[in-house]
């Protein structure tokens, strides 16, 4: 779930891949940026990088803004958070029922549990 | 109404005692009960390892309730039984709570079973005059397997698709009859609509009036020795005036009483994984599962549900030589074939892990050891360290059971008690 609210907010303009987009959560992913019209494309923040071999080389370690979308980022925060919470749910809409129901029952279980071992030390006072 | 024996106002007590009468002269009722459970002598000395025995029995018939209802509303077709899991799942009253008792569920009996079969290694249970009980106890594990395996393509899942593909294609390796074997049980030249329809069939009927009468006559297997326990001597030796064991007790009230305390621990964690966690991070319901067979995509890592993984991992630990696979299958059915003879192959003078010496101890840790690893190996992708681990795991499992004759004779042992040993709380 929030790999999702991630990966959704991570996309970012590459001109090399066929998509136009790539992503700093899964790098070039085939999954076009199917929410760009509100989002708009970010761009990338390129830097600099010294590996331990010196090698230096140039990596994307950020995102800068781009060309607007329909929605300001916070709008579209809001959206992408509504989104996949949304999916979440319709993934199993009883989850929080489900969960909710967990509480009584294990309770009631421990309950139960008690008063069996109770029981069976009543009845087994007799046994020497 | 003068003699007053069957007037109306009889007491209650009475009329059921009537009643009782009655149906005993025509059915054994009453001498069943007494003689399976109600006046079936148990030693008093049984410890909470003497719990997964009726635990067991517990969760065979929540599997076949909850089976029922599921039945009610799957569709055994390939076109409709994923879609027919989703609707349990989202619009069928309680659906959820009948697939995951039955998924739950399905975990928990390999649970209780394994340590119900490790409690027999404890104390010796398997060792004369209990022979055939153990064998039938093996006999359900085997059919228990059967089930868990047919069951599991039922969902159909990619990964109920490419389990069943894996493990039907073991037969495959065998020589001359492996081709036809293969298409003999699938029905058809690939996993298909065929296979789905006839697993559903041996899952939901064939199987589990197997099981059923095996279970019973496992019980009466028992009831007839009567139990072993944690010393390992036998309590019909030491009798009283009226021919009853000493260091017996009724079953009724006494385990009565102690199974339901069992039974209410063990659903416990049993339902907070239900409530809570019910794939139980892949371990119960695994990921590939929620995406529907298909025969084009191989999941990125088939393996099988965790109680079939440490002889899933002596199948891998198992390379190919003479150009066929058939070794491995070999190694992993011998696993398997080996336990029956368990009882035969343990040559210790005392059936009790209390009794027994050093080397049979430290044997037996080390096979759970390795036994928990081998099942680890299993989940994991066939890479090193598991690959390695896998092989000593395999080799000691095989010498663990082919030494057994050998060192339980040689090992030395304290003498057992001449009764049990029991401590009143």
């Amino acid at each position: 779930m929030d790999y999702i609210y991630t990966f959704l907010r991570s996309y970012y303009a590459d001109p090399s891949r066929p998509t136009g987009v790539n992503n700093l959560v899964l790098a070039n992913t085939a999954m076009p940026h199917v929410l760009a019209h509100l989002q708009g494309v970010p761009q990338p923040k390129i830097e600099l990088v010294t590996a331990e071999g010196g090698v230096t080389e140039e990596h994307v370690t950020g995102l800068l803004p781009g060309a607007p979308g329909e929605l300001s980022t916070e709008e579209y925060d809001e959206f992408v958070r509504d989104t996949v919470n949304f999916l979440d749910y319709v993934g199993e809409p009883v989850k929080a029922e489900r969960q909710k129901m967990g509480v009584w029952v294990v309770m009631f279980l421990v309950v139960f549990w008690l008063l069996a071992w109770l029981l069976k030390r009543e009845y087994w006072k007799d046994i020497r | 109404m003068a003699n007053g024996t069957t007037s109306g106002s009889a007491p209650a007590g009475g009329r059921m005692q009537e009643l009782l009468g009655w149906v005993d002269a025509r059915f054994p009722l009453t001498r069943m009960w007494e003689e399976q459970w109600g006046k079936y002598y148990a030693p008093k000395n049984l410890n909470n390892w003497y719990l997964f025995g009726s635990l067991s029995l517990f969760v065979l018939v929540l599997q076949i309730v909850s089976g029922i209802f599921l039945t009610m509303n799957y569709k055994p077709a390939a076109a409709e039984a994923f879609g027919s899991v989703e609707y349990i799942m989202r619009d069928v009253e309680w659906g959820w709570l009948l697939r995951y008792l039955h998924s739950t569920g399905a975990s928990a009996f390999f649970l209780v079973v394994y340590l119900h079969m490790f409690r027999a290694m404890l104390y010796g249970s398997y060792r004369k005059p209990r022979e055939l009980l153990w064998i039938v106890g093996m006999l359900i594990y085997l059919v228990l397997m059967g089930e868990a395996f047919f069951g599991y393509l039922l969902p159909w899942g990619n990964m109920s698709y490419w389990g069943a593909q894996v493990i039907v294609s073991l037969f495959g390796t065998l020589p001359v009859i492996g081709g036809g074997l293969v298409e003999w049980i699938r029905g058809d030249f690939y996993i298909s609509d065929i296979t789905l329809n006839r697993f559903f069939a041996l899952h939901v009927i064939a199987l589990p009036l197997v099981l059923v009468f095996l279970v019973a006559a496992h019980l009466l297997a028992l009831h007839e020795t009567g139990s072993n326990n944690p010393d390992g001597v036998e309590i019909k030796k030491k009798k009283d005036k009226d021919g009853n064991p000493l260091d017996g007790i009724h079953s009724h009230p006494y385990y009565t009483v102690k199974d339901l305390m069992g039974l209410a621990f063990f659903l416990v964690p049993f339902c907070a994984v239900v409530f809570f966690s019910p794939e139980l991070g892949g371990l119960f319901l695994e990921a590939p599962n929620f995406e529907p067979a298909n025969p084009m995509q191989t999941p990125e890592h088939i393996a099988p549900v965790w109680y079939f993984t440490p002889f899933y991992a002596m199948l891998r630990a198992v390379p190919a030589f003479f150009g066929t696979q058939v070794w491995g299958v070999l190694v992993m059915g011998g696993a398997i074939v080996l336990l029956f003879f368990l009882p035969w192959l343990d040559r210790s003078p005392v059936k009790s892990i209390r009794y027994r010496g050093p080397v049979y101890k430290v044997a037996l840790a080390l096979f759970v050891v390795w036994f928990v690893i081998l099942g680890y190996c299993g989940l994991r992708p066939a890479v090193e360290p598991f690959k390695t681990l896998s092989v000593v795991g395999t080799i000691y499992y095989f010498a663990f059971f082919l030494l057994m004759p050998w060192y339980t004779r040689l090992d030395s042992y304290k003498p057992e008690p001449e009764r049990v040993t029991y401590h009143a709380h």
